[in-house]
């Protein structure tokens, strides 16, 4: 090796192969971002038909409306956002976005409503729960997540809205406290700060599709 | 070097089998394993991304000094591990899902750095994507073996799901039946990893020729 400071020509072909892997990078994500969305976008609407069934609607709104939230709602939740399911152009459901926190991270969870407020279905869009101990809130392993159909504020009361372990009615999973309880509480946290909005249906009107 | 191809290829897929014989990238093999489906998919992009890496460092050999040599191995594999990962999300997202976090960890997987070391940097472009090919279809291979045992005990099923390796809107679906939960508990991984390689050391054994 010649002293012309191989360390150098080093620096430059490491600097030279960073930047080519940035434009092939660069280059597939321009490829595929487009489909990337358009497959979320998908899944999407393919949970919110699973939470909203039995629901007669013909449309959602295409954006959520975030809410800001109040004292009660910020302890359980990080974010809500609120779309409306409407049939003929009639607010017939609401669909809730909920973001909270379980035991290793966030969890975002869909949650339908009708009218009243009456819980349709509840979903799991994504978790970063422990497989096998903390998954159970997906569908796929298991009904847990059922059992938030046709419940509403008063039904069970306020003291009701728990797992079993916190003296409430919903089952509690053994090894896995924090996420059940996580989540009972965040879709009540959901429903209190949704029924303390005030207009809704005025307000979401401005995010209806056009 | 001038080993000829046909030696690379038994040297790569079967005398020195990443999976089997090295026990190389035991991670995501145990991991993925519990339908063929899986371990093709799985098996598929770590081919892919071993056959690239090699011929990617074989390529830059020349330019790869001491010094430069293991981060530009980290940058070129991180490369293709991101841009393949993301074309998964793209055209298969139910696979993407389906492998999870598995697709991102190819990075760590020390069977590819361990090609880029050991012989595409002393190797020309060709051998080097032979040895790729080889390397990764053996790894590919056990994959498969594997999934094949853990579906067939653990689901009664063989071949299950197989649209997800081609059609852009295909879900998994839950297996239908139950078999032997344990086959698809990561203890069944290690049971099917460990009878695979036992019936391979048989093979090899019933197959070598007198010393």
């Amino acid at each position: 090796m010649t002293d012309s400071s191989p360390s150098w020509r080093s620096a430059l072909t490491l600097t030279l192969i960073a930047a080519g892997c940035a434009a092939a990078v660069a280059a597939v994500f321009a490829l595929a971002e487009p489909r990337i969305a358009e497959n979320r976008e998908r899944e999407r609407l393919a949970r919110y038909q699973a939470v909203l069934a039995g629901l007669d609607y013909d449309a959602i709104d295409h954006r959520g409306l975030s809410l800001a939230l109040t004292p009660v709602a910020a302890e359980r939740l990080t974010a809500l956002a609120v779309r409306g399911v409407y049939k003929d152009s009639t607010l017939v459901g609401l669909m809730l976005e909920a973001n909270t926190v379980g035991y290793s991270g966030p969890v975002r969870l869909a949650i339908a409503t009708d009218r009243q407020l009456r819980v349709l279905g509840v979903r799991v869009l994504a978790h970063k729960e422990t497989p096998g101990i903390g998954d159970f809130i997906e569908t796929r392993r298991g009904p847990w997540i059922e059992q938030f159909a046709a419940r509403s504020l008063d039904n069970p009361d306020l003291t009701g809205w728990e797992t079993t372990a916190d003296g409430g009615v919903f089952d509690a999973v053994t090894g896995a406290t924090v996420t059940a309880r996580a989540v009972v509480r965040a879709i009540r946290a959901s429903l209190q700060q949704i029924a303390g909005e005030e207009r809704l249906a005025i307000r979401l009107a401005g995010v209806q599709d056009s | 070097m001038s080993d000829s191809n046909a030696l690379l290829w038994r040297r790569g897929f079967w005398d020195e089998n990443a999976a089997l014989v090295q026990l190389l990238g035991i991670c995501p093999l145990l991991a993925v394993t519990t339908k063929v489906v899986y371990g093709l998919g799985l098996g598929i992009a770590t081919l892919l991304v071993a056959t690239l890496s090699n011929a990617s460092v074989s390529l830059l050999r020349r330019f790869l000094t001491a010094e430069i040599r293991i981060p530009a191995y980290v940058l070129i594999i991180a490369t293709l591990v991101t841009c393949i990962e993301m074309l998964l999300a793209a055209f298969l997202p139910g696979l993407q899902r389906g492998l999870g976090i598995f697709v991102a960890l190819i990075v760590t997987n020390c069977l590819i750095v361990a090609r880029a070391e050991t012989f595409a940097r002393h190797n020309t472009v060709g051998a080097s994507i032979v040895d790729g090919l080889a390397t990764g279809s053996g790894f590919l291979a056990a994959l498969v073996a594997i999934g094949f045992l853990r579906e067939l005990v653990g689901s009664l099923s063989v071949f299950a799901d197989m649209a997800l390796l081609f059609d852009t809107t295909a879900a998994s679906a839950p297996p239908a039946r139950e078999g032997l939960r344990l086959a698809l508990l990561p203890p069944g991984a290690f049971l099917g990893l460990a009878l695979v390689i036992a019936l391979s050391r048989y093979w090899r054994k019933g197959s070598s020729t007198p010393e």
